[in-house]
């Protein structure tokens, strides 16, 4: 009767049914530990499996962006001193000597982030450089002058030599240099205090107006100066720095590139990000040539960077009697590292200044330690070599 | 009758062998995560050694173009061609398709036989005691155990052989420069491969390799 059903198998009071028997506690707790461990060791290998996943992307992040900042840094070295001078203090063909003198490349050490870590004793012996090249960044036009005015300051561009305005306003900035070829192919290195896309004038800085020439000193501009080519110079910077931008990591550096004015001064809002978690920036294997008869090279290596620049002096620094024109070569090195830690690294302070970077502590408190990329190459200094400047 | 010895074998639970077969399955998928797992490192350390290899070839191509800029011999002057490091191997008098053969790109300063010649990303040769000699006739005279010669030191990376090959296109004037850098795999034998033999080069399954050309012209730009 319904909803009762009425079969062989009714329910007898002590007894399961045939079928229905179920599990015992222990067959329960044999298939539960079974269980745990299984999942236990599926977990395992699946933490293992993401965390290394997650470093290796990290790795490969680290290798790239060492890898663009390597590509950068060899660009803008190669092309130091292009349509410039190397040095224009024993360069013949800048009659007049601009103070401060012109370097085509300088060191400098920066001393700010030698210590990227949180910790006191972390990071040690990182102390990245930076290097301050000069050349026609933003513009490798020639432009031609139609007339320069009586007091040597204003310098009229022909109207057909004449950049549209994007183009004016982005290369003749003040404070850069104006590479002057004077009629008699000597250089001239005024320094633009201003510029006006309406009139085509750029305006100099009244201390680096053009001198007219009076033989026998040809050192100057003859006539009103009409057909002598210029063209924009300037330096840019590239450095590690902190990065203090909203939102971004403690401990976090970047390698940057900035222009710098012709004191060596940075100009403010230059700065531009290369790449990212960059924790080191070297040059070592200084190649110099002593050849005096332009003939017969005479190659000789300067292995590590404190024999080239000592805070601003020495061959490379950014003091005035510095003398780089003689640089042939130079390797570049770049240490990048990954964003976060590895937990399976242990953390070994860097015991000189030019061992290698194995490991990066970023946070002390934290076990392990970011995994490092390094990229070294040879940068050869082309414009250095053809122009041999003695 | 029936339904009951079936229901009864049901309740059964599983025979040993059919644990067996389960656990055997696992432990296959468990060992082909993990060989995905590694295979997956060793790809990214492959790939960063692709990297550094791509670098130290163009090392060297920089320093034969660089080189290729104090050449600058005219037909009124002797040059002195010994001083040019890489470049003096080449045949002068120079005819056309002539060239060396694979030569050895780092060499130590007192090459000792049996040295090391396997180089780190800096290009630094693995040994102690032996300098780097920049590719440049001077060497440098500190040595290996010095603690402020460490960046060019020897370090835990992956060593590497650099060969390069020069052959001239147009005699005295303009040269092909090949540069072939060469590692031992990851599951290579890299000890087999440490003084850099000829026979490295053949040997594919055990050594990865990548080869950079470039041409060079003599330095016409300089007067003398």
């Amino acid at each position: 009767m319904w909803p009762f059903r009425r079969d062989s198998r009714r329910v007898r009071p002590g007894r399961a049914l045939p079928g229905s028997a179920g599990l015992t506690l222990v067959e329960i707790l044999v298939s539960m530990a079974l269980a745990v461990i299984l999942l236990g060791s599926i977990y395992y290998v699946y933490a293992l499996s993401s965390a290394s996943y997650r470093m290796a992307g990290q790795q490969l992040r680290a290798m790239d962006q060492a890898r663009f900042a390597m590509e950068q840094i060899r660009r803008d070295v190669a092309a130091a001193a292009f349509m410039a001078t190397p040095a224009s203090t024993s360069d013949p063909n800048v009659c007049r000597k601009p103070s401060p003198p012109l370097h085509g490349i300088a060191l400098q050490q920066v001393g700010d982030v030698a210590n990227g870590g949180l910790g006191a004793n972390d990071n040690q012996n990182i102390s990245p450089t930076a290097v301050t090249l000069l050349g026609a960044w933003w513009n490798t036009g020639i432009y031609v002058v139609d007339h320069i005015d009586g007091l040597g300051t204003q310098v009229f561009l022909r109207t057909d030599s004449l950049p549209p305005r994007a183009e004016f306003d982005a290369t003749f900035v003040p404070g850069r240099f104006l590479r002057v070829v004077t009629q008699d192919q000597f250089e001239l290195y005024p320094i633009i205090a201003a510029a006006d896309h309406g009139t085509g004038i750029p305006t100099l800085t009244p201390g680096t107006a053009l001198p007219v020439a009076v033989p026998p000193d040809s050192c100057g501009y003859y006539g009103d100066g009409n057909g002598m080519e210029i063209n924009v110079v300037g330096y840019v910077r590239y450095r590690i720095v902190r990065d203090s931008r909203a939102g971004a990591p403690a401990a976090k550096t970047d390698l940057v590139r900035e222009e710098m004015d012709n004191r060596f001064q940075p100009v403010r809002g230059s700065m531009l990000v290369i790449a990212e978690h960059v924790i080191d920036l070297q040059f070592y294997d200084f190649v110099f040539d002593s050849d005096t008869s332009r003939r017969d090279p005479n190659l000789a290596v300067t292995p590590l960077v404190t024999g080239v620049v000592n805070g601003s002096t020495g061959i490379l620094g950014t003091n005035d009697d510095a003398t780089p024109q003689r640089l042939r070569y130079l390797t570049a090195k770049v240490t990048t590292r990954t964003e976060e830690e590895d937990q399976g690294l242990r953390f070994a302070p860097r015991q000189n200044l030019f061992a290698p970077i194995d490991s990066y502590q970023v946070d002390p408190i934290m076990e392990g330690a970011a995994r490092t990329a390094s990229l070294a190459t040879r940068i050869g200094l082309r414009s250095f070599a053809v122009r041999n400047v003695l | 009758m029936v339904a009951a010895r079936k229901s009864a074998r049901r309740d059964a639970g599983f025979t040993l062998v059919e644990m067996l077969v389960v656990i055997a399955i696992s432990v296959i998928g468990f060992l082909a995560m993990i060989h995905l797992q590694t295979a997956n490192m060793r790809g990214t350390t492959n790939a960063w050694d692709t990297v550094v290899a791509t670098h130290l070839g163009q090392h060297m191509l920089e320093t034969i173009r660089m080189e290729a800029l104090e050449w600058s011999n005219d037909t009124d002057q002797v040059y002195n061609q010994a001083k040019l490091r890489y470049l003096s191997p080449l045949p002068w008098p120079a005819v056309n398709n002539a060239g060396t053969d694979w030569l050895r790109a780092f060499i130590p300063i007192d090459a000792v036989p049996g040295d090391f010649l396997m180089v780190n990303q800096a290009g630094a040769l693995f040994e102690s005691g032996v300098e780097y000699d920049a590719g440049i006739i001077n060497g440098i005279s500190t040595g290996g155990s010095d603690p402020t010669f460490g960046e060019l030191a020897p370090n835990r990376n992956q060593r590497f052989c650099v060969q390069y090959r020069l052959t001239w296109v147009l005699a005295n004037y303009l040269l092909r420069a090949e540069v072939r850098v060469l590692w031992p795999r990851q599951d290579g034998n890299s000890g087999a491969w440490e003084s850099c033999p000829a026979t490295m080069a053949a040997n594919a399954s055990d050594v990865n390799q990548l080869t950079l050309s470039t041409t060079v012209m003599r330095n016409v730009a300089v007067s003398p």
